[in-house]
């Protein structure tokens, strides 16, 4: 399984990273929207994980450039990961096309359970127990 | 949608062509909702004949209401059978609260709520539900949760994407501000109702007729007519003649105000003629004499318009007449006093004083409600304070005046008619006061609203800048803790660092908890819950806490129903806050959690006691406690830290459930605090409850043990379907713990989790399938031999499977494995061997 975090805080990259790996899962990481774009141009991932504030391009923006695309990539599941806690963040995150959203701090059964949720809604639920 | 008719009558003449004409529509609409194609047709038949008879034959209506009713509860084994029985109950509500019958409604549309909150969540049956509840809470008299459940209402329409069901709950959002004469609110919310569903015309009509009402009332009577006029346009659109009967009336009225006489009589001669050929119209007809009365008395004719008001007031109680009346009181006092008949003018006087002391009543409370909805400031409570002393003050002149009025009734009837003027000039001052002040305390509230907001605004971005700190703290505890190779020193050191961290999240989530609610109300989450299981998982989040303080934790839950109807987030964060502070202000003895159920007039009713023997609370400061960012001593942060929110938060919570905190305190030997709210049992899908054994793997409930938090993830989401519930646990100790109390079926551990070397993790499983009890303990393992697995089975194991396997096989495999078993009359030595 293929992960990549959009995310501009290190700490907070090394953290899902770390908890990611606990499960034996790797996850690549992208310090911006713009750079996380550019990674999904180049790699293939099975799921998307994106902080919304981000300097340069924030996360919104970026989700909906990915379902923005021509090819089968803009129906990548993503999770947005955020520390905001308004009303109506979770609506805009679904509007911009976002699965799922996830509130900081990460709670790792949550991680766990929501990407192996948006897997299953991307039809791909035949993730191996090893 | 049957609601707010009686209410609307009751009340208020304004807004009863309004309500009439929701109904009206709501019925038509009702008929087009789609419904789950699986239902049977008697139960359809009866639920169609029940709304269809709705308008017209309540009491019909309530046979077929019930009989849908009996119908559904005998769908046993349906799955859509809770919905179907809620949707009954619904318009058995319905039915009776339209013959007025509202002590009975109550609890039926309670129970239905719940049920639709828990099996159908944020749909259109869920949202009618809340707006029922929410109109028989406003016609009871309880504006504040009446006003919570109307905008809940509101958002779950939204949800379902109901349109035209949001716009009605505008509309009653409208007609609370309407009962606080807070007219320019009336207007804000008709033309939001009217901008979100354009294309009803039944829900424009009461918008347009509610705006002409609400701008008459504010003496804008051009703008007033026009309003009547389109409501007129809709109403000949709609071909109904009770409704451009009354608002043909309602624009002569208007007229007749604004002085365009001729016009008045035109329209009124027009509604005069169509409420002849028409049953229900015809009942406007002494309201169309009155305003006949209104225009004669205009022309400066007191006798015609006495004539007129003969017809108005015949076979009606002047001590008793309803608020319809009002305006024609009002005509009749001046007719009379015209005509120099003063016992008349009198009487209709009194009858003017009566209505208006209830109107203010009204007023005065609906708006001392909706403050304390949003508001706990001090300066509010002095402001409404003040109001009602101002008002004391008016009722004592105005009992005077009257009494004088007697008197001299006596002596010379030129005196009486120069009294009755000048206390009739009294009486519309004083209502023009309550009118300025409310004007002036609705001003203030727009102004304490946005301050509020800026507030909530400026926690929201702070929070988030805390927030992102502590993932970094929490993610990383997390991460060391759920690894293996910690010795016990370290992991209790870096448990202490998680611990503090969780307890900086839970003060930043606090603080902008209580300035939400303040803000914004509260907004249940209803849903079935396992109560005794809730306050034992509460209670030992505490345990860790008061051991190290020397504290005995109590929890009595021998007399708690099992299965209740809540939002047990929010239960749970009631018994968080209370047994943190009742932790925190003991220092030695006990601390109790007693779960019971009291008797009252409404029902019975859920108490959790915390009860401690901690420093007490002072009983001059046991109402400040409740107060936000507040402790009985400012020096008592200091001591103990906090926030001082906890009680605020429970107590705000506790309300919106319908219930309150009590709190009972001796200085120096300790505190019980009470929370008590309406008992819901989920007693509804009681059939599954008592069945001792599990009849297939969808009835069964799971423990999940395994290391790796993907595998966990990945098990549960595919179990979660197929299976009665889903537990899944890190590791061997925590599984033996919670299979112990014998509430689940089968348990599915991994090999790796029972530990790393062969005797230990024979040792293990044997430990781990005596605890489990009667429940299947289920191993996973990679490929292993014969003899491995012959140990396994012989160690408690009932199945092995065998990995690597894909989740839909696992499922197949416990199937299999189920099945298996109760051929063999659940004989438990007999193991099952995977093909793998």
């Amino acid at each position: 399984m293929r992960i990549l975090f959009v995310e501009d805080n290190a700490i907070n990259r090394r953290v899902v990273h770390e908890m990611l790996r606990s499960g034996g899962v790797e996850m690549e990481e992208a310090e911006d929207g713009r750079a996380g774009l550019d990674m999904i141009e180049a790699h293939d991932y099975d799921v998307i994980l994106m902080d919304l504030r981000m300097p340069g391009m924030d996360g919104l923006t970026a989700i909906r450039h990915i379902r923005a695309r021509p090819d089968a990539k803009a129906g990548l599941p993503v999770v947005v990961i955020t520390a905001d806690d308004g009303a109506n963040i979770d609506a805009e995150c679904l509007q911009a096309g976002a699965d799922r959203v996830l509130r900081k701090p990460v709670v790792m059964t949550s991680l766990f359970e929501t990407i192996v949720a948006v897997l299953a809604q991307a039809g791909d639920s035949q993730v191996m127990l090893a | 949608m049957f609601w707010g008719e009686q209410r609307a009558m009751n009340a208020r003449r304004t807004a009863f062509a309004a309500a009439a004409a929701v109904l009206v529509a709501s019925i038509a609409h009702a008929g087009t909702v789609p419904r789950p194609a699986a239902a049977p047709d008697g139960f359809e038949a009866s639920v169609d004949a029940a709304k269809s008879a709705m308008m017209a034959d309540p009491h019909a209506a309530l046979q077929d209401a019930l009989q849908a009713l009996d119908l559904a509860k005998r769908q046993t084994g349906d799955p859509a059978q809770p919905v179907h029985v809620a949707t009954a109950q619904w318009l058995q509500g319905a039915a009776l609260s339209r013959l007025n019958r509202l002590p009975e409604a109550t609890p039926v549309i309670e129970q239905a709520l719940a049920t639709a909150a828990a099996r159908a969540p944020d749909s259109k049956l869920h949202g009618d539900l809340m707006l029922a509840q929410a109109d028989l809470l406003a016609t009871g008299g309880q504006i504040q949760p009446a006003l919570e459940r109307f905008q809940a209402a509101y958002r779950i329409f939204g949800k379902a994407h109901q349109p035209r069901s949001q716009a009605m709950a505008l509309q009653y959002i409208g007609s609370i501000y309407q009962d606080a004469g807070d007219y320019a609110k009336v207007l804000e919310y008709y033309a939001q109702s009217a901008d979100l569903y354009p294309a009803d015309l039944a829900l424009l009509i009461t918008a347009d007729n509610n705006i002409a009402m609400a701008l008459k009332s504010q003496k804008k009577y051009p703008d007033s007519i026009a309003a009547f006029e389109r409501a007129l346009a809709v109403a000949r659109k709609m071909h109904s003649v009770e409704l451009q009967t009354q608002v043909l009336e309602n624009l002569a009225a208007a007229e007749v105000a604004g002085g365009r006489l001729d016009a008045a009589q035109r329209h009124l001669d027009e509604s005069l003629k169509l409420s002849g050929s028409d049953p229900a119209a015809r009942e406007e007809q002494p309201f169309i004499w009155g305003v006949a009365a209104q225009i004669q008395l205009a022309r400066h004719q007191p006798k015609a318009a006495a004539a007129f008001l003969g017809r108005t007031f015949q076979g009606v109680d002047l001590a008793k007449s309803p608020p319809a009346f009002r305006d024609f009181h009002e005509t009749a006092y001046q007719a009379f006093s015209q005509l120099g008949d003063a016992p008349h003018a009198l009487a209709h006087l009194a009858a003017l004083k009566r209505l208006d002391d209830q109107a203010r009543d009204v007023a005065a409370s609906t708006t001392a409600a909706l403050m304390s909805a949003q508001f706990d400031f001090a300066n509010q409570k002095t402001r409404i304070a003040q109001l009602k002393a101002g008002e004391l003050q008016r009722d004592i002149a105005l009992a005077r005046s009257r009494n004088l009025i007697t008197t001299v009734l006596l002596i010379a009837s030129v005196v009486i008619a120069i009294l009755l003027a000048v206390s009739f000039l009294w009486i519309r001052r004083s209502r023009d006061e309550v009118r300025a002040a409310n004007g002036k305390l609705s001003e203030a509230n727009d102004a304490l609203e946005k301050a509020l907001r800026a507030r909530t605004e400026f926690l929201a971005a702070t929070s988030h800048e805390i927030r992102t700190p502590l993932n970094g703290v929490l993610g990383m505890t997390q991460v060391i803790l759920s690894g293996g190779k910690l010795d016990p020193e370290t992991r209790e050191k870096i448990g202490m660092v998680h611990g503090a961290a969780e307890t900086m999240r839970a003060l930043v989530d606090d603080i902008l908890d209580i300035a939400k609610i303040e803000t914004d109300g509260v907004v249940l989450n209803r849903g079935e819950l396992d109560l005794p299981r809730l306050c034992r998982e509460t209670v030992q989040l505490w345990t860790e806490r008061a051991q190290a303080k020397g504290l005995e934790l109590v929890l009595e839950v021998e007399d708690a129903p099992r299965r209740i109807v809540e939002d047990a987030g929010r239960l749970r964060q009631i018994l968080f806050n209370l047994m943190s502070n009742a932790i925190k202000f003991t220092q030695a003895g006990a601390v109790t959690l007693r779960v019971g159920v009291e008797p009252d007039a409404a029902g019975p009713r859920l108490t959790l006691a915390v009860i401690d023997s901690g420093v007490g609370i002072p009983a001059d400061k046991l109402e400040e406690v409740f107060e936000s960012f507040r402790q009985a001593d400012s020096t008592t942060s200091r001591n103990y830290g906090g926030t001082g929110l906890g009680l605020a938060i429970c107590r705000r919570l506790a309300q919106a459930m319908g219930g309150d905190v009590r709190l009972a305190s001796t200085l120096g030997e300790g505190t019980t605090v009470t929370v008590c709210v309406p008992l819901i049992d989920a007693a509804l899908p009681a059939s599954d409850e008592i069945a001792a054994l599990p009849r297939d793997l969808e009835a069964c409930r799971m423990l999940v043990c395994d290391a790796n938090p993907l595998a966990r993830a990945v098990i549960k989401t595919a179990l979660e379907p197929t299976v009665r519930g889903v537990e899944a646990v890190e590791s061997c100790d925590s599984a033996r713990t919670a299979a112990a109390d014998g509430r689940f079926d089968i348990v599915l551990v991994d090999a790796a989790a029972l530990g790393p070397e062969r005797q230990a993790r024979l040792a293990a499983l044997a430990a781990l399938a005596a605890a489990a009890g009667d429940a299947a303990v289920v191993v996973m393992t990679p490929e292993i031999g014969e003899d491995e697995a012959g140990r396994l089975l012989h160690a408690g194991a009932v199945q092995i499977i065998r990995k690597p396997i894909t989740a839909p096989a696992l499922c197949a495999e416990l199937r299999a494995g189920f099945a298996e078993r109760a051929e063999l009359a659940l004989a438990p030595a007999k193991g099952r061997i995977s093909a793998g």
